[in-house]
């Protein structure tokens, strides 16, 4: 629809709630994360092309358009997807299962100077 | 698995078609969504209870006690601010990429639409009322980030934010509530028949229906039941009314206020509602409640599908405000905290016919459904 008369409000009424401790680390999270989904895009796009190319190596524009896939891929993908998922939040998972939220200790700190000394 | 308990999405005829890279983009919504509530959410109790009601009672002398009190400590917490910013950045993500699905197909909506509310053997009906007001507490906020809400119109006789509102709660649920969203209307169902099995509805009203995805379950249940549906929003009605058509259910759909109709005194069996009175305000809760009174026949029923949103603690209480604050549903933390016994008694009906309670989903909502039930007295 390119018709801008028939496009509606974009923004959701009563402005944005932050939540991070700059506006700004919000702005790029939001581009993350549509970094990410558009990520997720192109890996169907690239398992639907893998797998017209495997049954008719010689597809075309038309053979894509069909492609219909089976409940066994829409499984596979969506197996797909939860690692993706794993991945792309591991740095909260990982910082969740630490106490100290995945900072550096000043124990460790200490521990790394004395390992790097002269004389150790 | 998490996607072993989600449903595909259920075909009809006028549903907003996807683009393979868009249902590739509502995929990725859905399992972020997913990771966000399941894995995360529950992380935030564990934080709460080692760190955060510790620190609390540390700076104060005694354990926390409101959500104010959860939340000075909580949301200096970098586990909760990141979860927080990423399920709205999720929230507004999703949003804006079912608008933009919508809206590059509207003139197809709109013709598909128009086949089944034009067509001359349809079984239902479409009454708008260009005169109902939409009410300020839908009015004034965007619910759900939704720009435009549920009303929006970008012209005469758009259905957009009907079509949208379709697609959008599929996604919105994980598709853990059904093919076609229709967990809640199943659930209420299967909670009138077991609970008042006497009741043989012959006229029933789902007030607040949105375009229907709770009403249909009632046609194929009480398919000799007169079925009406009201909403304030017209978009959704005239898409309502086409999807009802396309799937082949009965039901008169109107443009009115639940808060006050124009059905007669007494001309119902049965009044229901699904997830609208959190998106109502404390006024409107009494007014369609005592509605709801006026509308039922002596021995009629009145059952209200909700969230579960009865808070155990502090932290439960501060997590509710979260899509009061941040998701534009103002009313959803006041409700949990409202006497709804009080309301019904307050409009009319006998206290002990009066039910509260949390019963299982029909499909796969973790948590369940809260059921508000009452009885009007006599027959």
């Amino acid at each position: 629809m390119s018709d801008k008369s028939r496009k509606g409000p974009v923004v959701p009424k009563g402005g944005r709630s932050v939540f991070l401790k700059d506006p700004d680390s919000e702005r790029l999270l939001a581009m993350i994360i549509a970094v990410a989904s558009e990520v997720s895009v192109l890996y169907d796009k690239i398992d639907r092309l893998e797998r017209v190319a495997a049954e008719k190596p010689s597809f075309t524009l038309a053979d894509l358009a069909a492609y219909q896939p089976t409940a066994e891929v829409l499984a596979e993908r969506a197996e797909w997807l939860q690692g993706y998922m794993a991945r792309l939040l591991r740095i909260f998972h990982e910082d969740l299962d630490d106490n100290d939220g995945g900072a550096r200790s000043a124990a460790y700190a200490d521990l790394m100077d004395r390992m790097a000394r002269p004389d150790q | 698995m998490a996607e072993e308990r989600e449903s595909r999405r259920g075909v009809h005829a006028v549903m907003p078609l996807q683009t393979a890279e868009e249902e590739s983009r509502f995929n990725f919504a859905k399992a972020l969504k997913a990771s966000l509530r399941n894995e995360f959410k529950p992380r935030l109790r564990e934080i709460y209870d080692s760190r955060v009601a510790p620190e609390f009672a540390r700076r104060h002398g005694r354990p926390p006690q409101t959500a104010d009190d959860v939340a000075e400590v909580m949301e200096e917490d970098a586990h909760y601010r990141w979860w927080s910013a990423l399920l709205r950045a999720q929230q507004e993500s999703y949003v804006q990429n079912t608008l933009l699905c919508v809206e590059r197909q509207l003139d197809d909506l709109d013709a598909r639409c128009r086949r089944f509310t034009e067509a001359n053997d349809k079984l239902g009906s479409l009454r708008l009322n260009p005169d109902v007001e939409i009410p300020w507490y839908q009015a004034e906020v965007d619910i759900h980030c939704v720009p435009g809400s549920y009303h929006y119109e970008r012209y005469e006789g758009d259905v957009g934010q009907g079509a949208r509102s379709d697609l959008g709660a599929f996604i919105f649920s994980m598709g853990r509530h059904g093919p076609y969203n229709e967990d809640k209307g199943i659930v209420g169902v299967n909670y009138i028949r077991a609970q008042y099995p006497d009741l043989k509805p012959a006229r029933i009203l789902d007030m607040g229906c949105t375009v229907g995805q709770s009403t249909l379950p009632y046609a194929t249940a009480f398919p000799d039941a007169e079925l009406h549906a009201i909403d304030v929003a017209a978009p959704c009605l005239r898409y309502a009314h086409a999807r009802a058509e396309a799937l082949g259910k009965k039901v008169h759909f109107s443009q009115q206020n639940a808060e006050h109709t124009d059905f007669e005194d007494e001309s119902f069996d049965l009044v229901v509602s699904h997830i609208l009175l959190h998106e109502t305000s404390a006024r409107a809760l009494r007014n369609i409640v005592r509605e709801c009174h006026r509308l039922l026949k002596p021995g009629g029923v009145m059952l209200h599908v909700e969230v579960p949103i009865r808070p155990k603690d502090p932290f439960d209480r501060f997590l509710a405000r979260w899509d009061s604050l941040h998701n534009n549903e103002p009313f959803w933390g006041t409700l949990a905290e409202t006497d709804l016994v009080a309301v019904a008694v307050e409009a009319g009906f006998r206290r002990d016919s009066v039910i509260e309670t949390v019963t299982n989903t029909a499909y796969h909502k973790v948590g369940g459904w809260m059921v508000y039930a009452a009885r009007k007295e006599g027959a």
